[in-house]
């Protein structure tokens, strides 16, 4: 766990993360439209080589972005594959491919990326109106082409995971990143050399004092990400037995928070399909790699549902980053709480007994079409006394 | 799933609380907008130098009254029986009091309309009011004279719109969130932002921009103090306003209060028009549209919230 717990945003703190969301995209948004990229002219400067602003601002932010988190992960603040897998698309490299040349064509045509044409349009721009009406229409399109089942195969092709640089050159993150922060600063002077060459000699180069103290920030954080490597850490042990979850406490979480909770029952699908958990996904065993489980986003709890208690999780669960149970003593310990009937609570049980023995009734009354038997009476209530005589209609 | 049997919530077992629909948090955004759109634009005539747009700017009321109207009669169980309101007058009912508002909303919005105009913006009205054209002439001509009591009964309607929007819902005092005093002072500021937002939309000189954005920045700062005020009161009441603090301060309204109210709505127009003056920037429509659904957002979330 680590004290920035970035998934708690999508999970268990979403309201939070909605705000932050909102916070950064306002933020981002300003920092756009302060750097020019509101303004057509600027972006197609770009092709044009006349003007590299926007590689400028691009791969420094890339490269501030890349020592930034490697420095935080490094003291151990972050955890970073946690916030690359969600900043990042896993690959899927030929619909990638193909879309890159999509969103390039739209990119020169309108001389705006998604991002950007939204700035255009927060500035009062009318071709960053269009050029938004034009990203949800074709959104809107991309979506509904999905239907057709050859288009669907293609955008599901050549998945290959979460792909990083550091994984592939097998380095650690911080060498990738201080690399990265090195060709931020030789593209940055070499986009200036462009601009002088394609802009004509009068064009003002960026103030020399700040350009300084920039390249010495990103060279210093990289060189910190690069220390960090040298710190201690601790080796992550994985746990003997699975932590466990009661009956009791998966029918509450599976009612009250079901989007916290992805529920995987390994049981043979004929037994699964028989009688589940609600909301219980049937994979058995030999289908459990297909869920990519060590891909996926950590933001739910998975709980394994076995035919009895299981003694170890399978190894895809345990390669799921995030916090992953075993049902205790399996759909057995399921089908004895919820689908077989309560015994009805002692007479003058207290609140909470009763609270639970009609969550129980409950549960088993919805899940197998039986009738919840009448509620018992509360202890210490007065009887109610029926008036005599009552009114006429009241018999 | 039998949720009669597992939570009891039913509507045939408890009573209903959720009982206002979209209709009332629309009326009381136009309601709160035109409250101060009157205002501003009462000061606006004030001044000295007014751009033929902005002469137009007072009719803004009366049409933004009639549309929160016409939701508000949408609203009413038995639509037949409006007339009622107007036979008696109960001061300690704020729905008899805002009956009464709306209809003195109308003739001074637009007597101090008509004296607002130029001479031959009159003649253009008339010319196209057809039978009417004799009553624009002669309402035009007892205005006229009577310019500076109008802008101060347009003044004084206008308080009394913004603050009955809230007062409202503050008078339902069983509904925690609604309890408290200070709705009606924040439905007002948030009526003068929204109506100042509402009147930048229009094409307007630079000054008189510059005008309407100082008095959106203050109707913001007071709303943000307003605001905090309330979710502290409620915060550290009892048990009933803390349940309803929570709503906004972690519970299921959170996210689109803090982000659709606060920042959207509050935050980052301040900053826009503040930057906008620093800078010297483009005026845009992005700060007023934002406070706009910060306004309605505002209202919407309270009235949702309010009825849980």
């Amino acid at each position: 766990m680590t004290p920035l717990p970035f998934w708690s945003l999508l999970a268990e703190h979403r309201e939070a993360g909605l705000v932050v969301s909102v916070l950064v995209g306002f933020a981002f948004g300003f920092v756009l439209e302060r750097a020019g990229f509101g303004r057509a002219q600027k972006l197609v400067g770009q092709f044009l080589l006349t003007e590299m602003t926007v590689l400028k601002v691009m791969f420094g932010a890339v490269a501030t972005a890349a020592v930034g988190s490697v420095v935080l992960a490094g003291v151990g603040l972050v955890d970073l594959r946690a916030v690359a897998d969600s900043a990042a698309s896993a690959t899927w490299i030929w619909p990638m491919v193909v879309g890159g040349f999509v969103v390039g064509l739209g990119f020169v045509t309108s001389s705006y990326c998604p991002g950007t044409s939204v700035v255009a349009m927060a500035s009062g721009k009318l071709d960053g109106a269009a050029t938004v009406a034009g990203v949800v229409v074709g959104t809107v399109i991309g979506g509904e082409l999905l239907a057709i089942p050859a288009v669907a195969r293609f955008n599901d092709s050549g998945f290959l995971g979460h792909l990083y640089l550091h994984d592939l050159l097998r380095v650690p993150p911080a060498v990738v990143a201080m690399a990265i922060a090195l060709v931020a600063v030789a593209a940055f002077v070499g986009a200036e050399k462009l601009e002088r060459i394609f802009g004509g000699e009068q064009r003002p180069g960026s103030p020399a004092r700040p350009r300084r103290a920039v390249f010495a920030t990103l060279a210093g954080l990289g060189a910190a990400g690069l220390v960090t490597l040298a710190l201690p850490r601790g080796t992550a042990a994985a746990p003997a037995a699975p932590a466990r979850v009661s009956a009791a406490e998966l029918a509450r979480r599976v009612l009250e928070e079901p989007w916290k909770v992805r529920v995987l029952d390994v049981r043979p699908r004929d037994a699964c399909a028989a009688a589940r958990v609600p909301g219980a996904e049937c994979t058995p065993l030999d289908t459990l790699a297909s869920l990519y489980l060590a891909e996926v986003a950590p933001a739910r709890d998975l709980v394994v549902v076995a035919a009895s208690d299981l003694a170890a999780l399978p190894a895809e669960v345990r390669a799921y980053r995030g916090k992953a149970l075993a049902l205790e003593g399996g759909f057995e310990a399921w089908k004895a709480y919820a689908l077989a009937a309560p015994p009805p609570p002692a007479p003058g049980a207290g609140a909470a007994e009763l609270e639970a023995w009609r969550l129980r009734a409950g549960l088993q009354a919805a899940l197998t079409g039986a009738k919840a038997p009448p509620p018992p009476p509360v202890a210490g209530a007065a009887p109610v006394k029926r008036k005599a005589g009552g009114g006429g209609c009241s018999g | 799933m039998h949720e009669l049997d597992i939570a009891r919530h039913s509507r045939f077992v408890d009573p209903q609380l959720h009982v206002w629909g979209w209709e009332i948090p629309v009326y009381l955004f136009l309601g709160g907008m035109a409250a101060g759109a009157m205002i501003l634009t009462a000061l606006m005539a004030a001044r000295p130098e007014r751009s033929r747009v902005a002469r137009w700017l007072p009719f803004a009321a009366p049409v933004l009254v009639s549309i929160g109207m016409g939701a508000l009669f949408l609203d009413l169980a038995n639509k037949l029986h409006v007339w009622r309101f107007y036979l008696a007058f109960r001061w300690t009912s704020p729905m008899s009091w805002g009956a009464w508002i709306l209809i003195v909303v109308y003739p001074v919005t637009l007597l101090q309309g008509l004296a607002a105009l130029a001479d031959d913006q009159v003649e253009w009205l008339a010319g196209r009011a057809g039978p009417l054209a004799g009553l624009v002439r002669a309402g035009r001509a007892f205005a006229l004279p009577r310019e500076r009591a109008l802008r101060t009964w347009a003044v004084g309607a206008g308080i009394a719109l913004g603050v009955y929007t809230g007062i409202l819902l503050s008078t339902l005092g069983a509904r925690a969130l609604w309890g408290s005093a200070l709705l009606g002072p924040l439905f007002l500021v948030s009526g003068l932002s929204t109506g100042a937002a509402l009147l930048m939309l229009f094409r307007v000189t630079p000054e008189e921009r510059h005008f309407l954005a100082r008095w959106d920045l203050l109707a913001i700062g007071l709303e943000v103090a307003l605001l905090a005020l309330l979710l502290v009161g409620l915060a550290t009441g009892d048990a009933q306003s803390r349940g309803a603090a929570d709503l906004l301060l972690g519970g299921r309204f959170t996210a689109p209060f803090w982000a659709l109210v606060v920042i959207a709505g509050l935050a980052v127009p301040a900053a826009l028009e503040l930057l906008e003056t620093r800078l010297h920037l483009r005026a845009t429509w992005v700060a007023p549209a934002l406070v706009l659904a910060g306004g309605l957002s505002l209202r919407w979330i309270l009235v949702a919230a309010g009825q849980l």
